[in-house]
């Protein structure tokens, strides 16, 4: 009965550490950053290295889902990273990295969707659909087609939207940042994630088989 | 973020939050990873190869200077050595005098010898006035080889004295009175100042054996002794 007791005090919080780990540029606000970011600014390769590792999946994942294309969200999430790597030398600690770093990178993001006049809605990602063997087979389709519909709902959200629920998402920026980095007022970041929201929630509510 | 409680105006959904985390689970790629730290490993260094390519150049610069400082200090040494040289009282250079005189000695002697044994015997017959210009010479001669020995001795006197008194070198007080005593020093004898044909002749035998300023001073001495007669 104790043991019992003890794993349920003791599952939140596993289940926030392993949310944290797995979500960690979204989940805390790290000073250290913009220390990484300065000792690389001095030479310290290793620092970058950790920055690089604690960001690159959120950056990714952001890209992945702005850009709609793997070969492009890997073209801009590589470009992105090399404007950091070059503008250390003017990096100044004004700011969250994770602002600074998301800046750039909807920049590239901006700056790509220039040069491709024709970016449209030719998605090529596609959802990890594959079942993971620790639920029943019931459960598992019913997650897989809860992925897939909020993955549709997702990509079919409007760009500005998306950026913005993206940027509430994997960044973990406040509205204030998010205003920031897409150049809006904090009242139309917050307009956008709202609707970007509402839209999600009712393509989770969505009856699988509605059409 | 979506962790942290929702703020009054946060338009988040928890349940949104949670069914994207769990969709979204999307990793880099490991190409990607390789191409960008190795990016950032090529720009962190390049800031030691600049300060590398600025020292390389600065240390050649350096040796270079270094080697030129040397060379420059070797070449000056000799002048320096000898300006120091010149700067001393007379009484110091009686060594390097005392060598010049041994070195023109003998030459001076074979030099008058070979010079007799060149002369013709037919001239030597015929040309009686010479000869006797010959046996002056030869007596002048001798008589130069015994004001070199005298000379010679006082050099080595003076030497000796130096040696026994090395504070002279240094310029103190009698140092200074020994330079005045030596600048007043006679290198020609009486007998030669009696004459000033010979008086003359000793000065120009001076200045041969490279004893300009002996010469000089003698030659002072002889327009004060002789002054030279007035044109009318």
């Amino acid at each position: 009965m104790a043991v019992t007791s003890r794993l349920l005090r003791r599952a939140p919080r596993a289940l926030s550490q392993s949310a944290s780990l797995a979500y960690a540029p979204a989940m805390e606000h790290r000073p250290e950053d913009s220390a990484l970011m300065l000792r690389y600014r001095d030479g310290d390769v290793a620092a970058f290295e950790t920055l690089y590792r604690r960001h690159k999946d959120a950056l990714f994942r952001y890209l992945l889902r702005l850009c709609r294309q793997r070969a492009a969200a890997e073209d801009v999430f590589q470009e992105a990273w090399g404007k950091i790597i070059k503008s250390r030398d003017n990096y100044r600690p004004t700011a969250k990295f994770t602002t600074f770093l998301y800046h750039v990178a909807h920049n590239c993001f901006i700056d790509y969707v220039r040069r491709n006049k024709r970016h449209g809605n030719t998605a090529d990602i596609e959802p990890d659909t594959q079942p993971d063997g620790a639920d029943c087979p019931e459960t598992l389709v019913e997650k897989s087609l809860a992925r897939r519909r909020l993955d549709t709902a997702v990509r079919s959200l409007p760009d500005e939207q998306r950026d913005v629920f993206l940027l509430y998402e994997e960044a973990g920026l406040s509205l204030e940042e998010i205003a920031t980095i897409t150049g809006c007022k904090r009242e139309t970041a917050k307009s956008r994630l709202r609707y970007a929201v509402r839209k999600l929630r009712a393509a989770l509510d969505e009856s699988p088989e509605a059409p | 973020m979506t962790d942290t409680p929702m703020k009054k105006d946060d338009p988040g959904d928890p349940r949104v939050s949670a069914a994207y985390r769990e969709m979204a689970d999307e990793r880099t790629p490991e190409h990607l990873d390789h191409v960008i730290l190795n990016a950032a490993r090529g720009a962190a260094r390049p800031r030691w190869n600049r300060a590398i390519a600025w020292l390389r150049p600065a240390a050649w610069v350096a040796t270079i200077g270094v080697c030129l400082a040397i060379v420059i200090e070797i070449s000056l040494l000799p002048d320096q050595e000898q300006a120091e040289f010149d700067s001393l009282p007379q009484e110091a250079a009686p060594a390097t005098e005392m060598k010049r005189l041994e070195d023109m000695r003998p030459q001076s002697a074979e030099s008058q010898k070979a010079q007799r044994m060149q002369k013709p015997e037919s001239l030597q017959a015929s040309d009686l006035p010479r000869r006797s210009d010959d046996a002056d010479a030869g007596a002048s001669a001798d008589k130069h080889e015994s004001s070199l020995e005298e000379a010679e001795t006082r050099v080595r006197q003076r030497t000796v004295s130096d040696v026994q008194s090395p504070a002279s070198l240094l310029g103190n007080a009698p140092a200074a009175d020994m330079a005045q005593e030596v600048a007043t020093e006679r290198y020609c004898r009486e007998s030669e100042t009696a004459d000033p044909n010979d008086w003359l002749e000793c000065i120009l035998e001076l200045e041969r054996q490279g004893l300009y300023d002996a010469a000089r001073l003698e030659r002072e001495l002889l327009a004060k002794a002789f002054p030279p007669p007035e044109l009318p």
